[in-house]
Parts: structure tokens; sequence; C-alpha cells
């Protein structure tokens, strides 16, 4: 409790506590606020404890989650004090608080401060055992009922630690005008050595632990070594981040209650999964929906009348195994999303359409639109159609699940839908229609009845196509067999940036030169876009235009001792 | 038939069954009473009512006579107020003017002798065109809704004001002891699609689900009873709302013949807030219990009023009680916290009838005490 009046004292009056004379700040404004006295700090001589930089995430318009580790070996209950300022050079304190790093949560702190503005720039920092943390830099959402004419975010996903370099961090790092960073999962590997790898790198990217993970201390280690890249502590430290899971933060294809790349001489998977969630609340700046189930990360982000994000969890909390036959796929009683989350789903699509919100943006993992050998008439009450399937881990497995969402999109004459999707490190743009291969249901010359679009966003590194070769060989082979298919790129790694405004939401693909090396160097791959009241895409040549005047990005501070 | 034949009819059936008092107009005593809605049986001073719930019922046929007949005997000996019907009013394919014969033969005469007032929700066959019951003629339902309000009806049983529509009964209209939700499912779930536009889920059954989540959740009726002819869940062979015909459906083109948006329907309009829903369409008895994703309500399919049929999955869903191959009617009194159901088997061919299953249990939804 008296911890949570000094945040809220703090937060309120909005004082520079003028606890640290180097950032000057004493103020003079007469007020006689008792001073919450500081925790006492232990004796310490170690290197900088902040090793694994700082992030920031799950804005809201007064609040956003504030991240960092201590690594201090030999302490527990170590106290660490952030302060968050309007300007990068923290002149302008606004709050101050402070949390104790604990073994029991790895030493990762979280703090949910109070902030006096939405959808505004802040800078923050920590300090603790006489060192301060890197500066980072996070921004809070508009309130919901905001006017907001643009809002930009970064699309990333699968950011395979051993198979390159995440220089698609570094560049999303480097755009100052981004009101987040939305990772759709496979943030980590659970792999070994050897398993999933660019062997090229093996030296330079070697994996810790040096096998695959399973208990919590795996995982931890597992987060502490992605943590110590330097291009993703830096575009934590710029942005926050908006996340979800796949499947490889716990194993390989993993559902409700197993996965593809877990046995039993991995223990059970019950506890592994355990460990891999927590792992991930304890390393992740994600806020906990629910303090007693963390499993749940399903939740929704509003930024202004302008959007409503709803992330989903098609991976952990409801997914039934992944089918293998055919007619598996069509049997109404498995589910990809679980009841209660798609209960939830409706009612968030309700919402936000009730509330005026002009787009509906599902962030979730794997492709919703039909992927087959050849699209033909689907007939919801026959036990085959669509045409064959390619992959039953994606919602083409879960026909029914696809089926109730887009039919609730329909029911609800529910304009600008855009869903989007990580998982397959390539880039594709849909037309998103119940029923693909029927030219009754589906016009795909001019996009009639399409009932939403699907952006997919390739990898920050890991691998899809070999060559280009066979990209181009694939794509104009998948071309002719899904007519709701518009573009698809399987050999680029990058990342997309979402620009929305009023009239249109438009994904830009940049694609990577490289990931074997450190690179600075993109190429602007692909635009689409999908105009408002349209619900399908259509290109568009150039890629959006940059916010004008954003906040500067978080300079780079050296490291100073804490002035006492 | 003739005017003159309809005329004499008229005068013959019995008319003016009264709907119970919405008003609070209490017992013209004023004073003491300190329970509104005086017109209503007390009971050791507990406000109670009685209903009879049927469905499927419009053959015209022996087992709807029958099934009427032992109505007759049980509300002689125990009372009723009012009867619900599930749907399925008029079979094969429902009626194609407000002047239909099937309005006398399978309604008017069959329950002559009951002076109640009947409350009727939409089935299948009351939208087809076909004997297979498909649900795409949805402007037949219409005329259903016409002959309420027709100067020409036989009698004034006949309750349907909408395709979908809410009755209050006893306590005082802010605050009615019980309230009935009648729910059109035909367009929600029919075999085939209704080629007109104004059947599209997007065009009813969106707004039918919005103003009935509307009324459910802003009632303040003490009982809150949901009917649908469609059931939520069914052990016969329609089987559950999400799977409807297993195994019929490659007959069908309806997009929504698997009733899985007609279960969000159910459940994002009367989960936590009713205390049973009523539905049909399967023609024998069962007494399902309370589905986790619907909260406490107790589920009753009441569709032997006329037709039978066997239980076809006894375990597909857990149940108090199930029976196929009779006819039968349920009988319910509410009171201030209890209910007290019954069902009563009736012997399709000879009549015999007899009560095959009762209990009384608590009201599932217990209100907060009221400031």
């Amino acid at each position: 409790m008296k911890r949570r009046d000094f945040i809220k004292g703090s937060a309120m009056a909005g004082l520079s506590l003028g606890l640290l004379s180097a950032c000057g700040g004493e103020s003079s404004s007469g007020n006689n606020l008792t001073q919450p006295s500081l925790p006492n700090m232990p004796a310490y001589d170690g290197p900088n404890p902040f090793q694994h930089g700082v992030a920031s995430g799950d804005p809201w318009p007064r609040q956003v989650i504030l991240w960092t580790r201590l690594t201090a070996p030999g302490l527990d209950e170590v106290p660490v004090i952030v302060e968050v300022a309007t300007d990068p050079l923290m002149v302008n304190v606004i709050y101050q608080g402070f949390d104790y790093a604990r073994s029991d949560s790895d030493f990762t702190i979280k703090m949910d401060p109070l902030l006096p503005e939405p959808d505004t720039t802040y800078y923050y920092r920590f300090n603790s055992l006489g060192f301060y943390s890197p500066l980072g830099r996070t921004r809070t959402s508009p309130e919901s009922d905001a006017v907001v004419d643009r809002a930009r975010f970064a699309l990333v996903s699968c950011s395979n630690y051993p198979y390159g370099y995440f220089n698609a961090y570094r560049k999303v790092a480097q755009r100052a005008d981004l009101s987040a960073v939305i990772h759709l999962g496979d943030y980590i590997y659970e792999y070994g050595p050897g398993e999933y790898e660019d062997a090229k790198l093996k030296s330079q990217r070697p994996l810790d632990p040096p096998h695959p993970i399973v208990t919590l201390e795996d995982y931890r280690r597992r987060y502490a070594l992605y943590r110590g890249d330097m291009d993703l502590q830096e575009c934590h430290r710029q942005h926050p981040f908006i996340c979800v899971w796949d499947d490889h933060e716990v194993a390989d294809n993993s559902w409700r209650e197993g996965a593809a790349n877990h046995n039993n001489g991995q223990g059970d998977y019950a506890d592994r999964k355990r460990a891999a969630v927590r792992a991930y609340h304890e390393w992740m700046p994600i806020r906990a929906v629910l303090p007693d189930d963390l499993v749940r990360i399903y939740r929704t982000f509003d930024y202004g009348q302008l959007l409503s994000l709803i992330m989903l969890d098609t991976r952990l909390i409801g997914r039934d195994r992944q089918a293998t036959l055919p007619h598996e796929t069509r049997d109404p009683n498995r589910t990809l999303l679980g009841l209660e989350q798609e209960r939830w789903l409706f009612d968030e699509m309700e919402r936000s359409q009730s509330r005026g919100a002009h787009w509906h943006i599902l962030g979730q993992q794997v492709m919703m639109a039909h992927l087959t050998l050849g699209a033909v008439i689907d007939n919801p009450n026959w036990d085959v159609g669509g045409g064959i399937k390619i992959n039953y881990d994606q919602w083409d497995g879960y026909y029914h699940s696809r089926k109730a969402v887009l039919d609730r999109i329909d029911a609800l004459a529910l304009d600008n839908t855009v869903v989007l999707t990580g998982d397959i490190h390539s880039s594709w743009a849909f037309d998103l229609s119940p029923d693909p291969g029927n030219l009754f249901a589906y016009n795909p010359f001019n996009g009639d009845g399409s009932k939403a679009v699907e952006f997919v966003v390739p990898a920050v590194s890991s691998p899809a196509a070999p060559t280009k070769g066979l990209s181009d060989l694939a794509f104009a082979f998948l071309y002719s067999a899904n007519p709701h298919l518009k573009w698809v790129d399987l050999f680029h790694r990058g990342y997309v940036v979402l620009d929305i405004t009023p009239e249109h939401c438009q994904a830009d693909w940049f694609h990577l030169k490289t990931v074997q090396e450190r690179s600075n160097e993109e190429t602007f791959a692909r635009s689409y876009q999908t105009a408002t009241g349209r619900n399908r895409v259509s290109r568009v040549k150039q890629p959006s235009a940059p916010l004008p005047n954003p906040a500067p990005l978080a300079p780079r501070l050296l490291d100073q001792e804490v002035v006492a | 038939m003739t005017m003159d034949r309809r005329r004499f009819l008229r005068n013959l059936l019995v008319s003016g069954a009264a709907v119970p008092a919405l008003s609070a107009c209490g017992g013209g005593s004023s004073g003491s009473s300190t329970t509104p809605g005086g017109d209503q049986p007390m009971l050791g001073g507990e406000r109670r009512l009685r209903f009879l719930a049927i469905g499927d019922t419009g053959t015209g046929g022996a087992g709807q006579t029958y099934v009427a007949k032992a109505m007759e005997q049980v509300m002689a000996a125990q009372g009723a107020d009012f009867v619900l019907v599930t749907g399925d009013n008029l079979y094969e394919e429902g009626a194609t003017s407000v002047a239909d014969k099937g309005f006398l033969d399978k309604f008017e005469l069959p329950y002559q002798n009951i002076d109640l007032p009947f409350f009727l929700c939409l089935g299948n066959h009351d939208n087809a065109c076909t004997p297979l019951g498909g649900g795409s003629c949805n402007k037949r339902g219409d005329y259903q809704v016409e002959y309420h309000y027709s100067e020409q009806r036989y009698s004034r049983k006949w309750n349907m004001p909408d395709r979908y529509y809410t009755q209050a009964f006893g306590g005082t209209p802010e605050q009615p002891f019980m309230e009935l939700f009648v729910v059109d499912s035909n367009p929600l779930t029919s075999f085939y699609d209704d080629p007109d536009p104004a059947y599209s889920w997007q065009n009813f059954g969106e707004p039918q689900r919005k103003l009935m989540q509307q009324w459910v959740h802003s009632s303040r009726a003490h009982w809150k009873i949901a009917m649908s002819h469609v059931p939520y869940v069914s052990n016969g062979k329609h089987g559950n709302a999400g799977n409807l015909d297993d195994g019929l459906r490659w007959l069908f083109t309806g997009k929504n013949a698997d009733g899985r948006q007609y279960k969000h329907f159910l459940e994002s309009c009367f989960a936590n807030q009713a205390d049973m829903l009523f539905t049909g369409h399967d023609h024998n008895m069962q007494w399902l219990e309370p589905r986790p994703a619907l909260g406490p309500a107790e589920i009753i399919l009441t569709g032997a009023g006329a037709k039978t049929d066997s239980i076809k999955d006894a375990k597909r869903n857990p149940v108090r009680f199930q029976q196929g191959g009779q006819c039968g009617f349920v009988w319910v009194e509410l009171y201030e916290e209890k209910m007290w159901v019954q069902f009563y088997n009736v012997d399709p061919k000879k009549g015999h009838y007899e009560l095959a299953y009762e209990q009384v249990c608590a009201k599932p939804i217990m209100a907060p005490a009221l400031a």
C-alpha cells in the first residue's frame, strides 16, 4: 500500500522528486509533500547490472509497462528506481517509483506507472546499485474516444537467433514515427544447437542454453540470450511492444495440451507450458490480463476512434490438436480459439463497431486465408470442400472456427477488418472470403465478396524458401491455385509498416538484403492497402509517407554512475 | 371454407381468453396488499404462475387431439394460466394466407376446450414451401403474425404479435413476475437459405440478436424464460446447435444450417440471464442439464405435441429426463424461488396419458436482492 501511495502521489502531483541532483529539477513550487523515503541500496561493486536493456509495452492512454532486468550475482531483492520524463534529457521528470528485483521473477522488473498524458512519447530509465540503465522511449496510446487521424505500427514475427542477425529489429528501431511495434509471435525458438539454425553462423550466434529448452530455467536463459542481442535491445529501447506468443515460445506446433516438438522424454507438457508461459511474462513487457491466469493473453488496445487492435492467442489457450486428415478439419467440435476466446472476440468485434472504431485489426499468429492446391467451390454442409489444404496448423485446419469468425464479420456487416499474421516466414496479401473458389461468392477479378483482408508478415530471421527462384515458382503456382491471393514472397526476411488513416489501412513490406551479417540495407518490396469500406486489397506503388515531426528517438547515453 | 361456417365456428368456439393482466391494478382493494399484481393466485402468500408447454403441434391429427385432451385434464386438475408452443404450429408448409384453413384445423379445433392464451413461436415448417420444412420461405411465417391481428380469427387464443417478441406476466409493468422471450430461429438455421435478403443474418439475424439481447438484459422480470424452435442442445435427431442435423447436412445448402451462429445467438442473449429455455424441433421430451455456456438455465425440449420421434443419442448431453416414442407436454408452476416441472406422456395411438417425470427445483438464477 505504501508503494502504491507513493506512486500515486508522485504521479498525480507530477512531482520531480529531486532524488537525483544530476537531473536538476528540484521543484521550487513550495509544496510541503513529505518525500517518500527510498529503500536502502545494498553494497555492490560489480559492473553495470543492466545487461539486458530496457523495454516497454502494452500501452494504454495513461499506463505503459516498463521493464528491465538486473544482473547482480549474489544479491536478491534489490531495489530498482524508475524515472519517467517528457524529454530525452530527463529534465522534466513526471514520475518516479521503485520496485524490487527478485529471484522468483528472474530479477526482472515490471512496472505499470500512471502517466499524465495519452498519446504522448515519454522517456524513462532505471537506476539501481549505483548505475543507470540505458535510456528508454515509449508512448501512451490515445484515449479510446479521441479523434486520431493517423497511426503507424511496425509488424514483426519469427525472430530466430541462430538463423541470422536481427537487422529487421535494427531497422524498426530507427523509425521514429511508430506508435508501437506489434510482435506476432515466435519471439524465441525452443531448439537446441544444430536443430534449426544457419550453420555458417554457429560460432557467431551460439545458443544458450546449448540444448532444447524445457525447464523454467532453460526458458529464462533463452530469453536472456535473445535480450543480449544489440538490435533487439535497441528496438525495445525505442518503442513499446505489443506481443502475443506463437508456438515456438513453447515448442513447435503447440496446442492446448501438447506440441509436435515435445516428447515424453522431456517430461510433462503441462509443466513445460507452465514454465514457458511464466518465463514469457517475466521477460516480455506484457500486462497480465488476469493476475491468476497467465495463459490468457488475448486482449484489446483502442487507438482512439481510429482502430481497435484485438490481439488473439491461436496457440495455447484453446487450440485443439492439429488435424491429420482432411475430414478432421471440418469437425465442428474442434476449435482454434477455444469457445471462451471466440465469444470474447465476437463481443470485442461488436464493441469495436459500436464504439465507432474505424478499423478492427486482429493481431494473431497463423494464416486465416484458405491456402490450397486449387481452390474449388465449398459448401459448409459437406465434409469435404474448398480444395486440398496445404497446412493444417493454420486456420485451414479449423474450418468451423474460421467460418464462425467470417460469419460474424458478415452478420455484423463489419467493414474494415484487417487480419495480421506471422508464423510462416514469408510475405502475403489476401482477400478474405469464406469461399474463395466459388465465383458466386467471391470475384477474384475485382474482389467482390471479400469480407476482410489479411496481411502476412515476413520473418525477422527465420527462413522460408531457399532461393528467390523457388519462391517465384511457388508464387506462380499458388497464385493460380488461390484466386484470393494477391501477392506472396517466400524468400525475403523483413518487416511490415502498417499505416492507418480513416481512408486506408496500408501495409508496406520492407525486405532485408541479408541476415547473415549486421546490415542496414533494406529495400521497399511492395505495398497493399485496403481502402475504407472496400474490404479487399489493392496494390499501391509507393510506401506510405513517414509522419512529420515525430518525437526524437532516445539518444544513446553513456552509462554513468548515479550521483548520490 | 365459407364465411358462414367461419362465423358459426367463431361463435361456437370459446373466445376471449384473457391474457393475465400486466397492469398492477391490484385486486381492486387498495392498501394492505404488499405484493403488486394481486390478480395472481397466491399460495401461502407467494406469487405463482402455471403454464403448459407443447411444441411441433400443427398436424390436426390424432396425436395433437390426444395431447390436447390430456392437457384439458391436467389443466382441470392443477390449473394453468397460459400455454407455450415452441413452433411448427402448422404442418407441413405453414400458412399460405391469413385465411389458411390450417389455423382452424391445426390450432383452433384441437384446442377448442382449452380456454387459455397460447404464445407461439415460429418453426421451420411454419416458414417452408415444401414438406421438407426447409425453412426458405419466411414470408409464410408472416401470415401467422397477421393472424394474431386478424379480425377473422376464430378465437383470441393465438398470440404471436411479431416474428420474435416478449411478453410479461404478473407483477408490475416495471417488474413483471415473469417475462417470456420468443426467438424466431428459422432464418438463423434454415436448411436452405431464403433467397429474400430480408432474412439474411445481416438483415434479420443480427438485428434480432441485438434487440433480444437488449430486451433480456434490460428486463427486470423476476423469472426470465426463453422460447425458440430449434434446440440449443438435444439428444434427438436434430442434435446440438453448432452441429445440427449431423449426417443429414450434406443434403442442405443453408449457410448456417449447422447452427453455430445460432448457438452464439442464444448464448449472447440468454447466458446467465434466462432461468429456462424451451425448444422443440425434435418430436420427443427432454429435460437437459444446464450447460456452462448458457449459465444455470434449465433446458427443456418439448416437441412431442403431435408427432413422435425416438431419442437418437441418449448420451449426447446429460439429462434429467428424456423420453422418445411418445407424445406429451410439460406443465410448469413457478413460485417465487422454486419451480415445479412435470412431464406428461400421451399415447399417440390410444390417448392414455400419465405423469412420466416430475421435479421441484430452485430457481436457477438467484437475483441479487433489490435495494
